[in-house]
């Protein structure tokens, strides 16, 4: 079973998240930045991470840039609720496989999934 | 007759008459005494006959000595009563002179009076048209002329022009510019030489002009030359065709003291006209500026008010798609796990929609409260429309029952712009269209693009209600809807994300009949 990292600081929606996709993936879900951080510097990698820009210990960016640091290859899908995002798109693309705007059509978010890591 | 002479033989007569009495006398006396002999002739009678011619001499002696004293004394007299006669002449030579004097001083007295009633009147204003009209009221009032002129120069164009008239037609007046080059004119020729003269004759071509040719009389006509110390001013004409009074060297005195006052009259009211001009041209800058900086600085608080608002609908439009993206999840979830025939279905549904729509809300408050940021992409503007009809053939043209034709022009090359955004300018646009055609008995729509000069052209022609001609000017309003789920914003951020584009977009409409709105584009680059 692939696994997904979700870093979302809407506990709800994060509940959700685990109960839509939990049956064909493995979902782990963190609130902070630095949690997720810590999870990735120990544990097996995850072969996709789902990544809410705003959080409220550290900012997207600077975390992306931290993760990809540590695990380079590993595909990240950002997910915010700023429909800006499509602008700043442009400048993240290099090290970001896709995006979803909020509020997140499910269905949207696992075509976006499958067609990074598959079923 | 010489009067000595008979004096003298007077006098001689006399003596002789002395002598004789004198001698009878002493003969009468001494006769008796040396006993003198009497002649024959010595009778009583004789000697009372010499007695009597005696006294007659003696009386005639003594008349004539009182009739010499009282002719000298009527000569004396004669001479005093000349001397009053002269002393009478002289006075009334005198009594003449002073009365003529006095007549003098009379009429200097009444010029003086006139010309500072004049400069009185000039000076209650500074306006020039109003000194000009009372300096020839004047003129005519005090100097008993029957019209007027006075003429400007014009330095620049080295002419003189007609500025106001006093009993001449306006129409007439416009006509009698004089060119400082016509040298055949006598009025120029004596503005030129800067002396005031009473004019004898006038040139053949000014005889034909108006207001000269109806001078039938000579010196009838007077020009003063004005001027100050250091500049022409102009020219004053006045006339006596009229009354046909000759005019005369007092005519041109009088005139010419006129003229220094209304030189300078003139030239102050110059001035003054001058400083208004100046005056309120400035002011007119003043205001102009003033202007500038309160729709500067209106613009500014509108810039800042804007900021401040897209930085509040950044923070609003994040904290409600948070919560409201749980909604929409949750309401997904339960979507996909309730039954098709579930009576709740149709709440699950609402829930979603609203959702949506609630989204809509703060989507459109975050657009408008920002610049549009364009992520431009070279596209084909016909396939972009295609996109959205497609998509729109199996939403809203099924849902308003709506008939789409379209009319592409396949020589538009690829345009740089915003796919997204000019996605969404157009559903927008199509949406309202079929929106308003809700009900109507024939609901067409027609998209046609078209490339004009170097620009693109969209039409969307929908057979709608129309726009009532008083809201024409709204509809790209902010907040103006007529919908009643609407925010009012989509044609403002539709207009704002074409202007983005350098385009723009417009609306003609029918009331009643349809509405079609044009988007221009201009083709940037070209594609080969």
């Amino acid at each position: 079973m692939k696994k997904i990292l979700i870093v979302e600081d809407e506990e709800l929606m994060l509940d959700i998240i685990k109960d839509t996709f939990g049956k064909k993936y493995e979902i782990k879900g963190f609130n902070l930045g630095k949690q997720a951080l810590e999870y990735l510097q120990k544990e097996q990698p995850p072969d996709l991470v789902i990544l809410d820009i705003k959080l409220p210990d550290i900012t997207g960016l600077e975390l992306l840039e931290k993760i990809k640091k540590l695990l380079p290859k590993i595909p990240i899908i950002i997910c915010t609720a700023y429909d800006s995002f499509k602008t700043d798109y442009q400048i993240w693309s290099a090290n970001v496989a896709d995006y979803i705007v909020k509020p997140i059509v499910l269905e949207e978010l696992e075509t976006k999934i499958k067609k990074i890591i598959g079923e | 007759m010489n009067l000595d002479v008979i004096a003298n033989i007077k006098k001689t007569k006399t003596w002789l008459l002395i002598i004789l009495s004198v001698l009878i006398a002493g003969y009468i006396k001494f006769k008796s005494i040396y006993s003198i002999p009497v002649p024959l002739w010595s009778t009583k009678a004789f000697i009372l006959f010499l007695e009597i011619l005696i006294v007659i001499f003696v009386v005639d002696t003594i008349v004539i000595i009182a009739f010499s004293y009282i002719r000298k004394n009527v000569l004396y007299l004669k001479h005093k009563a000349e001397e009053a006669e002269e002393l009478i002449n002289e006075t009334r030579f005198l009594s003449e002179k002073l009365e003529k004097q006095t007549k003098f001083l009379k009429d200097k007295l009444n010029e003086i009076t006139t010309l500072n009633k004049i400069i009185y009147e000039i000076n209650q204003t500074f306006e020039l048209e109003r000194v000009l009209k009372i300096i020839l009221e004047s003129i005519c009032s005090y100097l008993k002329y029957d019209r007027a002129i006075i003429f400007l120069f014009d330095k620049e164009n080295d002419r003189l022009i007609p500025s106001i008239g006093y009993n001449i037609e306006k129409s007439e007046l416009k006509q009698l510019t004089l060119s400082l080059s016509d040298k055949e004119s006598v009025v120029v020729k004596n503005f030129v030489k800067n002396v005031p003269v009473i004019i004898k004759k006038l040139s053949d071509k000014e005889q034909k002009m108006p207001y000269f040719k109806d001078l039938k009389e000579d010196n009838t006509l007077i020009c003063v030359p004005l001027q100050t110390k250091d500049k022409n001013v102009g020219l004053l004409l006045a006339d006596t065709s009229i009354s046909k009074r000759k005019l005369t060297e007092k005519d041109l005195r009088s005139i010419s003291n006129f003229a220094i006052q209304t030189s300078l009259a003139i030239c102050n009211a110059q001035l003054f006209e001058t400083e208004r001009l100046f005056k309120e041209k400035l002011q007119h800058e003043v205001d102009l500026a003033v202007k500038k900086l309160q729709e500067a600085q209106k613009q500014l608080i509108q810039s800042e008010k804007l900021a401040a608002l897209g930085e509040m609908a950044a923070v609003v439009t994040h904290e409600v798609r948070n919560p409201l993206s749980t909604i929409y999840m949750s309401a997904q979830v339960l979507n996909k796990t309730i039954t098709q025939n579930d009576e709740l279905k149709k709440y699950i549904n609402y829930i979603i929609s609203e959702t949506e729509r609630l989204n809509k809300v703060v989507t459109d408050i975050l657009s408008f409260s920002r610049e549009p940021q364009l992520v431009l992409t070279k596209s084909n503007i016909n396939n972009l429309i295609e996109e959205l009809i497609s998509f729109l053939e199996i939403s809203d043209f099924i849902k308003y029952d709506v008939k789409c034709f379209r009319k592409y022009d396949e020589q538009i090359p690829e345009l740089l712009l915003d796919k997204d955004q000019i996605k969404q300018t157009l559903l927008n646009i199509i949406q309202n269209a079929c929106h308003f055609m809700e009900n109507r008995p024939v609901r067409q729509l027609v998209v046609e693009t078209k490339k004009e000069n170097s620009n693109c052209v969209i039409k969307i022609s929908d057979t709608g209600i129309g726009i009532p001609p008083e809201n024409m000017n709204k509809i790209f309003e902010p907040f103006f809807t007529t919908k009643t789920r609407g925010t009012g914003l989509g044609l403002s951020i539709s207009k704002n994300i074409v202007e983005a584009h350098g385009g723009k977009i417009t609306v003609e409409s029918v009331f009643g009949e349809g509405t079609t709105f044009i988007i221009t584009l201009p083709i940037k680059i070209e594609f080969s």
